[in-house]
């Protein structure tokens, strides 16, 4: 279940209240989901400046909302291996759930958030 | 959070870009480059800005049409089984689009499609490889629908939506949403 009030944000940083708002209404609409790939995110919020909605993802990770995490996404686009704190510990080689490998250079790393119990 | 640190925040965005922009006009890896500019962030002191950096060049792939959207997530064991079906899901809602402007049976058609697309990538009660399942039915629906009635393959179609009430069979709230809207997208192909 993804968290979905992030109003305290907003009085926060009135700079960010539209994005705030939006990404609110978002996480309300997919509130089943497990975690935040955030290009879902500006997929479907087009009318807000999108480095906005990233700096709000990136205070609700430093807020304790969401844990911050990293994938690799491989060249036919399916995300692949564990997640890991850093970029860095991805493997330079990982199996594509296929009992397939493939570098890790030959991908793009992707950061994930997932929501933390509260 | 003043304006401070967002501005510098920006002009390390534009360096990031700028790396990137270098490093995919040489044919380098952007996993490579990624990690090189998130390694050399942190090692200056600045791993929120590495943070944040990596979500915004992500968020900034979805006006990028060389990128490939995350489509499943396959991981045993681990917290992350959901799945982020972007592809398939923007598939449909264009076809969503395109048919709600055509006529009131478009329309009609387009809201039933539009409901059981998010039902299904909302719902628990179905494993992620029995979403793409669905989904990829409803895809090809969507698809056929734009279609004009002569240009329909119905022999194919046919079975594809035979094939979603099973589909959703083990998810029961999924079941009964069928029985609301099947009968709506079957008439519009004129199956009912």
């Amino acid at each position: 279940m993804l968290p979905t009030n992030f109003d305290f944000l907003a009085s926060e940083n009135p700079e960010l209240k539209v994005a705030v708002t939006r990404l609110g209404e978002w996480a309300r609409k997919h509130k089943d989901w497990k975690i935040i790939d955030p290009i879902a995110v500006s997929r479907e919020i087009k009318d807000v400046d999108p480095f906005l909605l990233s700096y709000t993802l990136h205070l609700l990770v430093a807020r304790g909302l969401f844990r911050q995490v990293y994938m690799i996404m491989t060249p036919s686009g399916v995300l692949a291996g564990e997640p890991v704190d850093d970029p860095n510990k991805i493997p330079k080689r990982v199996s594509d759930g296929f009992d397939q490998s493939f570098d890790r250079d030959d991908g793009v790393i992707v950061p994930i958030l997932e929501p933390i119990a509260r | 959070m003043n304006a401070e640190p967002i501005r510098t925040i920006a002009e390390a965005k534009a360096i990031v870009i700028e790396e990137l922009t270098r490093a995919r006009a040489v044919g380098g890896s952007i996993a490579v480059a990624q990690l090189a500019i998130y390694n050399r962030l942190r090692d200056a002191g600045q791993i929120d800005v590495a943070e944040l950096l990596m979500i915004h060049e992500r968020m900034s792939m979805a006006n990028d049409p060389s990128s490939k959207p995350s489509v499943t997530i396959h991981v045993k064991d681990s917290t992350v089984g959901n799945i982020v079906f972007d592809s398939v899901v923007t598939s449909i809602n264009a076809s969503v689009t395109a048919l709600a402007q055509k006529d009131a049976s478009g329309a009609e058609f387009a809201n039933a499609l539009k409901e059981l697309t998010d039902a299904v990538t909302s719902t628990s009660e179905l494993r992620s490889d029995q979403k793409k399942g669905v989904l990829d039915a409803l895809e090809l629906v969507g698809k056929q629908a734009e279609e004009s009635p002569n240009n329909r393959k119905m022999t194919i179609l046919g079975p594809v939506l035979d094939s979603i009430p099973k589909l959703l069979s083990s998810a029961a709230s999924l079941v009964s949403l069928w029985h609301n809207l099947g009968p709506q997208i079957l008439a519009f192909f004129g199956l009912s």
